[in-house]
């Protein structure tokens, strides 16, 4: 990050485009794509919603690498077990969701398995686990959470046209006023804090490890995060829970906030998310060898690399590209993921979810790549472990990050920020 | 000849003095003008005057990391003393071997304080960590140690506890050891009970030491970044968080230079008045 | 207050058990950690071999998917360490000499003595931002020589003023002596003063080196990779996959163990240290 010219590649998380773009530090990583000298890798085989953190303005930028999205889990063998199924239409009246779809939908699976003792291990287990620890990523996880209830469909033919009201997240693109403490937002903080209190209290000061190890274990029903509980599900020295594995795409809400109308449509809602860092390489502007920097990332992101570092999910890279997905969608083959130790259904969940999110959502949300988005995601991060641990209310808490979003806007220079986070969506003013 | 000597001997002092102005004095110079100034991502913008530390007394974040800064200060200073105090008495007799544990007790000292902050979150892991399952055992209930804005407060003062009590303890045993035995003789025929002795002989020798170690106590307490950082990130919200590390974030973090070294320097002016009532109390014993 | 006392010796014995126990028991929490299999370490166990069957594969794992970033953290903090130490305590015994020798004019011995002192109250939050903008305008983030520049720069009062009170508490005759016979003042240093000082120059430099190892906020600030200290690289890790108990505990062990050691080597000088002086235990 510091424009020099001592680096010829940078390879930072995607939030960083908005400083790579403002100060013209980069080069579009599409001038190298039809040279004949390149390893050949296929750029239109990444995942739609993925697309977008790889390009700007329609020009691709970045090189294939890691496509990071959050994705929920559960114990298949569990949910699907006839005795709990039962136990669940008794006590609910309903009959127990598999998958659960919905977040109202999960709450109710994680509030039914907290406190009971369905691992047979003697103790009361959790229903929910999540990492809540301030810096512990948590934010990432209420992002995932309140897409549904905040993006909405534009009216008319196409409901994946951005507009000023419709599949925005972030802020107005007209003015740059924070959607943060919005009703849609305030709906999604309150179901976050429900489904806190469905798992164990020592998760507020959880982070990655100690979240995904509750899952792993076996002590917790539910989790959502990251393509890595898939492939950590799969070592048997650290996970009981290999072979039960059961993903579905990140769950959607029962209603959401127009805010055109500013009301609520009583309809359910998916939304694809691309939450995390997606860490992925793009050519620094001021290198002297920028073919050999393009030579290097375009090989990184052939098929046989890129393919290769998703199987071996040690690597941390989650599934994202066609290469990935399973036929037919995709190209890839169960034998493949078995090959590396994977159990088969286990497998094809993780893999389907995955495609179901980033292919078959009809909307997703917006990534925010603008100057100042780590700061902006820190005091986020601040406010809803504040809220979470009970010391602000909801509302509070997301008042409170509009208004700091609003002084890190002026003072970094509202319009600046403006035209980059237009193009960043992009939104055309009409 | 003796004026000669004298000029060769400022030699001597040159190198260190002129490494001071170089790498401390300079560096707080130039602070101090980015305290004064705006400055974007790392480039210096313009001069504005007092605006940083104005915003600085309207930051309720400000505050409340320096509010914590003072309570985690008050609580590990004062256990650590008291603490230290305790085990030096106890120590301070001829007992074989205690030379060996007294080095033991010292090894907290030299532990690096990041690691110990993560090592902290496996003691206190809430969820059948060893903590808690002693907790159990003597029949109280789960702690909610870094889950809990209090009790996490509570953790951080408890690592930094067990790190520096060592510190209280072996530097006031120096002071005990230090009393020679004539004196507790002496005492002893005029009165009979422990208390007295240690009231009005023990205490009036002990007590420039005993504000030494406390005064080094509260300045290292003000620089505490290092055991929040990884205990609890500062955390649950900013609970934990200490006016160091609200620094680092806002000056080295989201490059908000300015801003940063305003507050820099509000701590820098709260260590000095510490440091200057310090030095007029105990001037005598750096003689 | 010293009268032999059979219940008074067991409750000694019993407080010197406690604080024993006390300081013990995270180091051996951390030690049969890195011992156990993952799914060892959310069930409560803490003797090895009774209770769980202690393995050395994490230790494995650890040196064979992240050792270069681990030997690479542990040189650079041995380099680091080791020179600001050797910097420090160099221009600490010319400075120290001179206190405890010379007497100053201009500016009192105190007085000089006090200003190295004033340092120790310096908090680092007041000098890691021009550090920062400093290092980076010559080019020096992520090299240890910035790092070693940072330390020696914070642990060079110490040495300043423990090398004072050694030199003064060595006899000045012999170096008379010398300068009668014609010795100049920097021969007396390096001949005489010097050498007697050996045990107290061996210590500092101990002590020194601990405290630059330890080092955390600006190795955190100035360094991203190639010059990360140990103390960085064990905080880096919790990044990609979370805190795991079992690596975390073998790296922070990596990154105590050898100032605990070295400091058990100079029991006799730290309380000196410790107090800069002030205190002589």
């Amino acid at each position: 990050m510091t424009g020099t010219g001592t680096y010829d590649i940078i390879v930072g998380p995607s939030w960083f485009y908005g400083d790579y773009i403002s100060n013209d530090w980069i080069v579009p990583g599409e001038n190298f794509f039809n040279d004949p000298r390149m390893p050949k890798w296929d750029p239109e085989s990444i995942l739609p919603p993925l697309k977008e953190l790889y390009t700007w303005g329609g020009k691709w930028v970045g090189f294939n690498n890691d496509h990071d999205g959050q994705v929920l889990y559960y114990r298949r063998d569990i949910l699907t077990d006839p005795k709990w199924q039962e136990e669940f239409k008794k006590e609910t009246g309903k009959d127990l969701p598999v998958p659960p779809r919905t977040w109202e939908e999960v709450y109710e699976v994680a509030k039914f398995f907290h406190g009971k003792d369905w691992n047979g291990d003697g103790e009361a287990d959790y229903g929910i686990t999540m990492h809540l620890k301030v810096a512990g990523q948590g934010f990432f996880h209420f992002m995932a959470l309140s897409a549904p209830y905040v993006v909405s469909p534009a009216p008319g033919d196409d409901p994946t046209k951005v507009t000023r009201y419709h599949n925005v997240y972030w802020f107005d693109p007209e003015t740059m006023e924070p959607l943060v403490n919005t009703p849609g937002f305030v709906e999604a903080l309150n179901m976050l804090l429900k489904l806190s209190k469905t798992g164990p209290s020592a998760m507020w000061g959880w982070s990655l490890g100690e979240a995904w190890d509750a899952f792993l274990r076996g002590k917790a029903v539910i989790t959502f995060s990251w393509g890595d509980v898939g492939s950590l599900s799969q070592l048997t020295d650290r996970s009981v829970i290999k072979g039960k594995l059961g993903v579905a795409p990140i769950p959607g809400s029962e209603k959401y906030y127009d805010l055109e109308t500013k009301q609520w449509v009583e309809k359910r809602n998916f939304v694809a998310n691309t939450v995390g860092a997606s860490w992925h390489g793009v050519i620094s502007k001021f290198s002297k060898k920028q073919d050999l920097a393009a030579y290097f990332l375009s090989w990184q992101a052939t098929p046989a690399i890129n393919h290769w570092n998703v199987v071996w999910g040690w690597t941390g890279v989650d599934p994202g590209t066609l290469y990935d997905l399973l036929q037919p969608t995709g190209k890839a083959t169960i034998e493949e993921y078995v090959a590396t130790g994977y159990d088969a259904e286990d497998a094809k969940q993780f893999v389907n979810a995955y495609e179901e999110m980033w292919y078959k959502y009809p909307l997703k949300q917006s990534y925010l790549r603008i100057p100042g988005t780590p700061e902006m995601w820190e005091v986020w991060d601040i406010h809803l472990s504040e809220a979470v641990t009970g010391q602000i209310s909801p509302e509070e808490a997301l008042n409170r990050t509009a208004e700091e979003w609003n002084a890190i806007i002026d003072r970094l220079g509202r319009e600046e920020l403006k035209k980059i986070y237009q193009e960043a969506i992009g939104y055309k003013p009409e | 000849m003796k004026r000669k000597r004298e000029e060769k001997g400022n030699l001597f002092v040159v190198p260190a003095v002129v490494w001071v102005f170089l790498f401390t004095i300079f560096p707080l110079l130039y602070s101090l003008r980015v305290s004064l100034s705006k400055v974007s991502y790392g480039k210096i913008l313009g001069f504005t005057g007092l605006a940083n530390y104005v915003r600085m007394f309207g930051d309720y974040r400000f505050w409340s990391t320096f509010r914590f800064t003072l309570i985690f200060a008050l609580i590990s200073v004062t256990t650590t003393t008291f603490l230290g105090l305790g085990f030096a008495l106890v120590f301070n007799r001829k007992i074989r071997g205690i030379k060996f544990f007294r080095s033991l007790l010292t090894m907290p000292l030299f532990t690096a304080p990041v690691a110990l902050g993560y090592l902290g979150v496996m003691m206190f892991y809430e969820e059948n960590g060893p903590i808690n399952v002693f907790l159990k055992f003597i029949g109280m209930g789960k702690v909610p140690w870094l889950s809990h804005p209090w009790w996490a407060t509570l953790a951080i003062c408890i690592v930094d506890i067990w790190q520096w009590t060592p510190f209280a303890f072996i530097i006031l045993l120096a002071g005990l050891q230090s009393i020679s035995d004539e004196i507790y003789e002496a005492a002893v025929i005029d009165t009979s009970s422990g208390w007295a002795v240690f009231r009005h002989i023990t205490l009036p020798l002990i007590s420039p030491i005993l504000g030494t170690v406390m005064m080094l106590r509260i300045v290292d307490a003000f620089k505490a970044f290092d055991i929040p950082f990884s205990l609890t990130s500062g955390g649950p919200g900013t609970a934990t968080r200490t006016l160091t590390f609200y620094i680092y974030t806002q000056g080295l973090r989201n490059f908000d230079l300015g801003y940063a070294s305003a507050m820099a320097y509000f701590l820098l002016a709260m260590t000095m008045i510490i440091g200057i009532l310090f030095f007029r109390r105990y001037r005598e014993l750096y003689e | 207050m010293r009268k032999k006392n059979g219940l008074v010796e067991i409750l000694v014995w019993i407080v010197i058990a406690v604080g024993v126990l006390w300081v013990l028991s995270p180091f051996y929490w951390a030690v049969i950690t890195s011992f156990k299999k993952p799914a060892d370490v959310f069930r409560l166990s803490s003797v090895p071999w009774v209770q769980f069957r202690p393995t050395l594969a994490n230790w494995k794992t650890e040196f064979e998917q992240r050792g270069p970033e681990i030997t690479r953290g542990i040189l650079n903090s041995i380099i680091i360490a080791v020179c600001a130490s050797l910097f420090a305590v160099a221009l600490g015994s010319f400075a120290g000499y001179g206190l405890a020798r010379h007497k100053y004019r201009r500016w009192k011995n105190r007085d000089l003595s006090f200003w190295f002192l004033s340092q120790r109250f310096l908090p680092p939050a007041a000098t890691v931002i021009p550090f920062f903008l400093l290092m980076k305008s010559l080019r020096l983030l992520d090299t240890q020589l910035a790092l070693i520049l940072v330390n020696t720069t914070f642990v060079m009062p110490f040495a300043v003023l423990i090398m004072k009170d050694m030199f003064r508490e060595l006899p000045v005759e012999l170096e008379e002596a010398a300068w009668v016979d014609g010795c100049s003042r920097w021969q007396s240093f390096l001949r005489i003063a010097l050498p007697l000082a050996a045990p107290a120059l061996v210590a500092t430099i101990i002590i020194c080196f601990s405290f630059a190892w330890n080092e955390f906020l600006f190795a955190l600030v100035l360094t991203y990779k190639n010059a990360s200290p140990i103390t960085v690289v064990i905080a880096g890790t919790e990044h990609t996959q979370g805190v795991q108990f079992w690596y975390v505990s073998t790296r922070l062990l990596l990154a105590i163990i050898p100032p605990t050691i070295l400091a058990l080597t100079v029991q006799k000088y730290i309380v000196r240290g410790l107090t800069m002086g002030a205190v002589k235990g």
